[in-house]
């Protein structure tokens, strides 16, 4: 074809387009106008649109990735399916419940049952049952029974002076904004406990009031509908004590996994959501709200609600623009990377060494839990979970140069164990470039400075996801938010 | 165990169908021109539909916890049919918390007020997790709506 030819035809089909503005393509040019432009995908936004669909608003989600769910995120493809994300669901999660049932989805107790484990401290190996009294064990009176992988916490836990859930936010607490350092030092941790809880929590860089509004939720969730208190040590998540002669168990999964939730909720919303959509802009200059894609699509709404971690919107282009304490909140609020590795035990290698299945070590290698079979399981799982520099060591490396990585660390630690594991899979949050973490973290500080202001409206910008909860935690406290952004709304429009 | 779980689902599928069919008529149902309910007792005033309407939004904060048709039962939290002026934690189906259970008070306008700015400041201990509506007209219209129910 001759190049006047092209440009001929070029030619008619834009004069085709100014008279018949109907065919003209849309992308990049006309705005999609709605009420509310939702932005992310993940749990918090997903209820929101839901709520404000129900109440017959016209909502489009914008989700950046090809999934829905952000950290709720199964891995179908891999076997045993595990979880990267959020799984546990407690009894007192309303929203998740209701949710569940609400979409047919079913609730299995959770079957995750941790073996023991055994500790490598200084690279000497001590039985759970022996640490307390074990010559490796330089832990002061009153902490030396702490399990090392549980020092950090249970010493914080200790000084938890919060009651309610809300009380974190109230200034009457705000001396307890200081790092875990500060705090555990202050209170007379030992050296030793501090070194110890320094290899898997971040000390320095975490505040404490935030770490007890988390294990304050946690303890009310274990009380729920219990007249008894629990114990709830757990290093991450809540605690996995599903006790037989209870009619509802402590924590819950979702049967077919996590995915399936936010699948759900998408479903429901049908064509309202629209994947592959990164938003570049926000723009509320004129008389209603534009949100402008990377794609050159844009949607005009009475409101927009950010749905994505603050490590996403501070790259998003918004105006008018945040000031004072939520400018602060939102270029600064911390992020944590966690990395989990998955695998099969193909052999027992504890009947070798005479150890517990589950460890963990002051290396590389942080913990390893081992899980019981469930029926119908010929193999043990296990999980390896890698937090603060640990974590920075595994995902620098593709993900085959971290295997190996972690492979030669748990042969060299553990010989026993060497070439009787096999991985499945990887996963380290702060590699995921639209949500650059696992969750949110408070720096010391940064509750007193802008907890309370970082939620409130901006213009016709309102503001949910994990980092934005008030009362909850985990997959509850993104609903949670979701939820209030919805109200907000609601009350306006 | 199985029993309770299928009376939640369907209690939850009632309130789904409500809220997605409900709730998009609204304005129209509560239109000024709706009258209420011919009141049996003339001391009574009737609910001021426009406030009841606000109410109804804001239970958006309550509606997972909270079925408001007698036949859905509880879910996590108690049923709130004919929650106005009942006596606290008496419904049998209900998990309530040991601070709760203690109370003898009635859900009065004033009881309601305080619950609804913050429930622990009325029952320290309380097991329901709710953030609290800090302006009083929107516990004003909550307590409006809970009124109907």
């Amino acid at each position: 074809m001759k190049r006047r030819q092209v440009l001929k035809g070029a030619l008619s089909l834009s004069a085709l387009s100014l008279s018949y503005p109907l065919l003209r393509p849309v992308k990049g040019l006309a705005a999609e106008k709605t009420s509310v432009v939702v932005i992310g995908g993940g749990l918090s936004g997903l209820n929101c649109a839901l709520l404000l669909a129900e109440f017959g608003l016209d909502v489009i989600v914008l989700e950046g990735s090809q999934r829905v769910g952000g950290r709720a995120y199964t891995a179908d493809g891999v076997e045993t399916r595990p979880e990267y994300g959020a799984s546990q669901i407690g009894r007192s999660y309303a929203r998740a419940l209701d949710l569940c049932s609400r979409l047919n989805l079913e609730l299995i107790a959770q079957d995750r049952f941790i073996m023991p484990m055994s500790n490598c401290v200084d690279g000497t190996w001590v039985r759970s049952e022996d640490w307390a009294d074990s010559p490796v064990n330089k832990l002061a009176n009153g902490e030396r029974e702490i399990p090392p992988s549980l020092v950090g916490m249970t010493l914080l836990g200790r000084l938890n002076p919060l009651k309610e859930l809300d009380d974190w936010l109230s200034p009457e607490f705000f001396s307890y904004d200081v790092s875990m350092l500060e705090l555990l030092q202050k209170n007379g941790a030992s050296p030793e406990a501090l070194r110890l809880a320094g290899y898997y929590l971040d000390l320095r860089t975490t505040s404490s009031l935030a770490i007890m509004q988390e294990r304050t939720r946690t303890v009310f969730d274990a009380n729920f509908g219990r007249s008894r208190s629990e114990n709830t040590e757990t290093a991450f998540g809540l605690g996995g004590t599903n006790e037989a002669d209870e009619e509802i168990p402590a924590i819950r999964n979702i049967a077919g996994g996590t995915s399936r939730l936010p699948e759900a909720m998408a479903a429901a919303l049908g064509d309202r959501v629209r994947l592959g959509k990164i938003a570049a802009a926000i723009d509320m200059s004129g008389s209603d709200a534009e949100v402008r894609c990377l794609d050159g699509s844009r949607y005009r709404a009475d409101y927009v609600v950010s749905a994505v971690p603050f490590s996403t919107l501070r790259n998003i282009s918004v105006s008018p623009g945040f000031s004072g304490r939520q400018a602060e909140a939102v270029l600064e609020l911390g992020y944590r990377g966690t990395t989990r590795a998955y695998g099969l035990v193909e052999e027992p290698y504890w009947e070798e060494d005479g150890l517990e299945p589950s460890f963990w070590t002051d290396g590389t290698v942080q913990t390893m839990w081992v899980m019981e079979k469930r029926p119908g399981e010929d193999r043990h799982r296990f999980i390896l979970t890698f937090t603060g520099m640990t974590s920075a060591r595994i995902d620098q490396l593709p993900n085959d140069q971290a295997l190996a990585l972690i492979e030669s660390e748990i042969a060299r630690v553990r010989p026993a164990a060497a070439g009787k594991f096999r991985f499945m899979a990887l996963y380290g949050w702060r590699k995921h470039p639209l949500i650059q973490g696992c969750r949110h973290m408070f720096a010391p500080g940064q509750i007193a400075r802008f907890a309370r202001e970082m939620i409130v409206p901006h213009h016709r910008l309102h503001f949910a996801g994990e980092h934005t909860r008030r009362m909850e935690f985990g997959m509850e406290s993104a609903l949670e938010s979701g939820e209030r952004a919805a109200v907000e709304i609601l009350q306006r429009a | 165990m199985k029993k309770a779980m299928k009376k939640t689902t369907f209690g939850a599928c009632v309130l789904c169908a409500v809220l997605f069919l409900g709730f998009a008529v609204l304005p129209a149902t509560f239109a000024a021109d709706d009258a209420a309910p011919a009141s049996d007792s003339a001391t009574v005033e009737p609910p001021d539909p426009r406030l009841v309407a606000r109410g109804k939004r804001l239970y958006v904060f309550c509606q997972a916890c909270h079925a408001t048709e007698e036949v859905q039962g509880s879910k996590i939290g108690p049923n709130l049919a004919g929650i106005f002026e009942r006596r606290a934690a008496i419904l049998e189906d209900t998990l309530y918390s040991d601070a709760l259970k203690q109370q003898d008070f009635v859900w009065d306008e004033e009881n309601l007020d305080i619950w609804l700015l913050r429930p622990a400041t009325l029952v320290p201990g309380t097991s329901m997790a709710f953030a609290g509506l800090p302006r009083e007209e929107n516990r004003a219209a909550i307590i409006a709506y809970l009124k109907t129910l």
